[in-house]
């Protein structure tokens, strides 16, 4: 038997056996593959500890598994909750095949599980190692644009205090709620998000792309919700989140009538998308 | 003599899960506490902590908290996550829990996570390795932590002690509490072959501040910590021994996957309170017939 293993050669040994994708047996008999992409994932880091495991009547082999197994499905339990409607898109197995894949390029360094999917969008719009659909990479956009309002920060809004004031002076600027992302998609994904949530099928041939739209994804008390808006109002809310006063915001607004503008704005105070004046020092004050 | 128990007891809780909220905040079911996962409520890293941290605030109102973190990774040898336990003393700070607990295990190294709970070896250097954190933690936090005896699926052959005096000795020298998993034990004394009852006898009573109760699932020859199952048989009667031996503890019933309806997972732990019940009078009992 070798020299006793020290604890951080150990634990750099039993990463590598619980996270080689091929699982544990195929890792034990092949520790140094050639030619694979994430080549360190694959290899063993130093030499094997495996005799160190305890072997009685159970295969140390067969424990191992436990916690490689419970190490991927974990993972895709999560991101499977999370980007729910990217798996049915893609189908069932194609997404098992793209966490596994998305994990060699990017194991989680976060503290939190629900944390580990927020590279996946990125990860799969640059993804071709089989075909998918371009508007799914928007879609996972979207969810994960989802997750990032649920968490997004708490702020109290008092509507009525601050409603009147609005109309008063055109160099206002707002504070957003910090939980509101915008979405601009090259498809129609309203029309897809839709149909998902449903559970209708989806011909992709019914998606064609420049049929586009422009969504706001936000935090509505509890709930995360998202509208769909019009182009012009996606562009005046994008300028009130980047603070610009009132009048400018709306200064490019075309072809839509007054009392639509006039809902929209509402709804948006009504809604605690728009919750709070900034003063000079972009400060809120409500 | 016995010693006092360094924690109070706050009577029986339930981990608190997000199918659970809308039903807790409505019904207000009758429970002493509940017990959270710390990074339910930690955010994400570059947003804030939104709709889980308004909930357990507003929990806080009606209940006693305790936390319960996944990712302290106190057995890893990379550098202890300051960021992290930044973050952890900002939520205790604000939800002013009773205690903070995390679990003798490690969860990754070269900073990857792999969210799970891996098992040590129980060697010297282990022991060293693992009081020089806690203690480091503490000292962070400001308090006294309790950590959690693991599943575990595999054992080393270097090791030198037994798991229960290694989490003895370990409490005991890092002088932290002891969150005893009660699933925990009977699962390894099955994959592991040794004998439960022993286990909990070689605690010190006085650190152990909370009680763990869980259900399992076997595959193969293996026992494994799935949470998605009620307590067996077997744990519910090695939970009335440790009744027996260390008198009532804060205890709860952990369920994180098929969780069922909440009344449900209630009468779970109503089971728990029976016992507790029962035994305690029992001993009171003898105590008024002694006299």
């Amino acid at each position: 038997m070798s020299a006793t293993p020290s604890l951080h050669d150990l634990q750099i040994w039993l990463k590598w056996i619980i996270t080689d994708p091929r699982g544990v047996t195929d890792a034990l008999s092949d520790p140094s593959p050639k030619g694979e992409r994430y080549q360190s994932r694959y290899t063993q880091p130093s030499k094997s500890y495996l005799e160190w495991i305890e072997n009685s009547s159970i295969k140390s082999s067969t424990r191992l598994d436990i916690y490689a197994e419970a190490y991927f499905s974990r993972i895709l339990e999560c991101m499977e909750k999370d980007f729910s409607r990217t798996q049915k898109a893609v189908g069932k197995e194609a997404f098992t095949k793209l966490v596994a894949e998305y994990l060699k390029a990017f194991p989680s360094k976060f503290t939190s599980i629900d944390e580990v999917g927020s590279r996946f969008p990125g990860f799969i719009s640059e993804f071709n190692d089989f075909p998918i659909n371009e508007w799914v990479k928007e879609l996972a956009l979207f969810e994960w644009s989802w997750i990032e309002a649920f968490y997004a920060k708490n702020f109290s809004v008092d509507h009525q205090d601050w409603r009147d004031r609005i109309v008063s002076d055109e160099q206002m600027r707002f504070l957003v709620h910090p939980s509101v992302t915008l979405l601009k998609s090259r498809w129609p994904l309203a029309k897809l998000i839709n149909a998902f949530d449903a559970d209708k099928s989806i011909d992709p041939k019914d998606f064609r792309e420049g049929d586009g739209c422009s969504l706001a994804i936000y935090r509505l008390g509890d709930e995360v919700t998202w509208d769909e808006l019009d182009i012009s109002l996606f562009q005046v809310l994008q300028n009130l989140k980047n603070q610009v006063p009132l009048e400018d915001a709306f200064s490019q607004i075309q072809d839509v009538s007054p009392d639509i503008i006039s809902k929209t704005f509402s709804r948006w105070v009504e809604r605690g998308i728009l919750c709070g004046v900034l003063n000079e020092s972009n400060e809120v004050k409500i | 003599m016995k010693r006092k128990n360094l924690f109070p007891n706050l009577g029986i809780g339930l981990g608190l899960r997000s199918p659970h909220y809308s039903h807790i905040a409505q019904s207000h079911p009758q429970l002493d506490w509940f017990e959270a996962t710390s990074e339910n409520f930690m955010g994400l890293s570059e947003t804030g902590s939104g709709r889980p941290r308004k909930v357990l605030e507003s929990l806080r109102k009606d209940y006693e908290i305790v936390l319960h973190g996944v990712s302290l990774s106190i057995g890893s040898t990379d550098e202890l996550n300051f960021s992290y336990l930044t973050k952890l003393k900002e939520l205790a700070e604000l939800i002013q829990p009773k205690w903070i607990s995390d679990h003798l295990c490690w969860t990754g190294v070269k900073g990857e996570n792999l969210h799970d709970l891996l098992p040590l070896p129980f060697t010297k250097e282990t022991f060293d390795h693992l009081v020089s954190r806690i203690h480091k933690v503490q000292d962070f936090l400001g308090r006294r932590i309790l950590l959690e005896n693991v599943s575990s699926y595999i054992t080393f052959k270097h090791s030198e002690m037994t798991e229960w005096d290694f989490l003895s000795e370990i409490s005991k020298s890092a002088d932290c509490g002891i969150l005893l998993d009660i699933n925990n034990v009977y699962v390894n004394s099955v994959n592991h072959g040794f004998d439960p009852v022993a286990y909990l006898k070689a605690l010190p009573s006085e650190r152990i501040g909370q009680i763990h109760l869980a259900g399992h699932s076997r595959q193969g020859d293996i026992l494994v910590d799935t949470h998605d199952a009620p307590v067996c048989d077997e744990v519910w009667d090695l939970f009335r021994a440790s009744v027996k031996l260390f008198g009532s503890i804060s205890t709860m019933v952990e369920w994180d996957a098929k969780i069922p309806d909440f009344p449900i997972l209630r009468a779970e732990v109503g089971k728990a309170e029976y016992i507790i019940n029962e035994e305690t009078e029992v001993k009171s009992e003898r105590h008024s017939l002694l006299a």
